[in-house]
């Protein structure tokens, strides 16, 4: 038994080294820009930076890591910036599929969107601009993408990417948000 | 206000009037890292008094007021009037509010057994009206905590469910749609949290109120609007807030086919006589 699991391990490399061989090049970093919906329809952009851990050829299961930078607006109700280093895992198939999963942890900055203002015990009014608050920001996240263009090129990929966020402190507690990302990824 | 039907009060009452609006604190889309376990009905007539502040601040020192609170709002209505300068408002609009919470919950449990016991007289859902009757039957009503005083909403709740069933009391509207869950300033999840969390937080606090004692220091012109079938702040409370209110000119008009939410089952007579109430004393 144990040379026959010895023997399957061996094939399995020897396939894996072979399929790999049939992409032309590396690449181990990728950018992305995509539309980020919070709750779908609240708009935004993400863009993310993510560089393998490995160059190795023979991994088609890559792990990574990367920044996230999402900018969205709640219309009247706030505008949010958030940065987030993040990890995961990205596998690519041959025939141009691929997925991913990543968990993140970072940065939001949440503003108020409207006109806001502060009233003392006196009842004195101010304006206070940019008004908001700071919490700690971190979500897991999936992917689906397909590459656009020659197969094994490996140069673009179109993807739709749903997010689980959470904001905490929010009201002392944390708050959930759901996001879903659909755009391009650049392999380089 | 992003309500997608025209029709809605709100929507035909911002014709004539400026609304105001707010999330109190803790509540509905507010945002700002309030503590939960901190609130009071101290800390909320603060608030108000800052937006009655604001107000004057940036419109004008002379502008014209109204106060309306409807159930909760209704009760912190009368602890702001009752203990800050209540001559800023030109009158006062309760709508189904509670000003003895304790009462509140006995008054429920006597008439969900009257309405009940009159359905089932008149053969209309007799099981449904006996199950519920059963229900607040066995539920304390006495010195009840912040628990025992929600479960007893409930039934409340799903009285007036099953007398809209009945065809007694009209159909109110939606809370929520897509267009105000994707497309509007409200946030259902911030929204559900904030007062999940409020009334799980404040509920003891809320079954302690009692301001019947007070209710003679208002002074100014008050309208009572309530929903004849209101089991979750039933008529009761309402004729004894009219009979201890000290305004000279005070009025009680119930709504007929009405539970909780006159303003949603009837809109249009809730903008008439709101209009004339206004009118009159702006």
């Amino acid at each position: 038994m144990r040379k026959v699991l010895t023997i399957l391990s061996w094939c399995l490399l020897v396939t894996d080294y072979g399929l790999a061989q049939q992409t032309p090049q590396s690449y181990s970093n990728r950018l992305s820009v995509a539309y980020s919906g919070e709750m779908i329809f609240h708009y935004g952009i993400n863009v993310a930076y993510h560089r393998s851990f490995s160059d190795r050829l023979s991994r088609r299961i890559r792990p990574f890591y990367g920044l996230n930078m999402t900018g969205y607006r709640h219309p009247k109700n706030h505008i949010s910036l958030l940065i987030m280093p993040e990890v995961g895992y990205a596998y690519k198939a041959p025939s141009g599929f691929s997925t991913s999963l990543s968990a993140q942890a970072g940065y939001m900055r949440r503003f108020y969107d409207g006109e806001t203002f502060a009233v003392d015990s006196q009842g004195q009014v101010s304006k206070r601009p940019w008004a908001g608050t700071n919490a700690l920001a971190y979500g897991i996240s999936g992917s689906l993408g397909w590459e656009l263009g020659q197969p094994h090129r490996r140069q673009t990929d179109v993807f739709i990417q749903p997010k689980l966020l959470w904001e905490y402190p929010y009201n002392t507690k944390s708050l959930f948000h759901p996001f879903i990302n659909i755009g391009f990824s650049r392999y380089f | 206000m992003d309500n997608e039907n025209k029709q809605h009060i709100f929507n035909q009452l911002e014709k004539y009037y400026a609304m105001v609006y707010y999330d109190q604190r803790c509540a509905g889309m507010s945002q700002g890292n309030c503590d939960y376990q901190q609130l009071s009905i101290e800390q909320y007539v603060d608030d108000l008094d800052k937006i009655v502040a604001l107000l004057k601040a940036r419109f004008g020192s002379d502008i014209r007021l109204f106060l309306m609170g409807h159930s909760w709002g209704g009760t912190l209505g009368i602890a702001y009037l009752t203990t800050r300068d209540q001559a800023q408002f030109r009158g006062w609009i309760e709508v189904d509010g509670g000003h003895d919470v304790p009462q509140i919950v006995r008054e429920t449990k006597q008439l969900i057994n009257q309405v009940g016991g009159e359905q089932i007289r008149q053969g209309r859902s007799a099981s449904q009206w006996q199950q519920l009757i059963d229900k607040v039957n066995a539920s304390t009503v006495t010195n009840a905590t912040g628990e025992q005083t929600l479960s007893v909403n409930k039934l409340a709740q799903e009285s007036i469910n099953q007398l809209r069933a009945d065809g007694l009391v009209n159909q109110e509207l939606p809370l929520t749609s897509n267009r105000t869950v994707f497309f509007s300033p409200f946030s259902l999840l911030a929204f559900n949290q904030n007062n999940g969390q409020t009334v799980g937080a404040y509920k003891d606090k809320l079954a302690r109120i009692n301001l019947t004692p007070v209710l003679p220091r208002i002074q100014i012109p008050t309208l009572l609007i309530w929903g004849r079938y209101d089991f979750i702040v039933p008529p009761a409370i309402a004729d004894q807030a009219l009979a201890r209110y000290g305004s000279a000119q005070k009025e009680l008009v119930y709504f007929a086919r009405s539970g909780h939410y006159p303003q949603e089952s009837e809109p249009a007579q809730f903008e008439e006589v709101l209009k004339r109430f206004i009118d009159m004393n702006k």
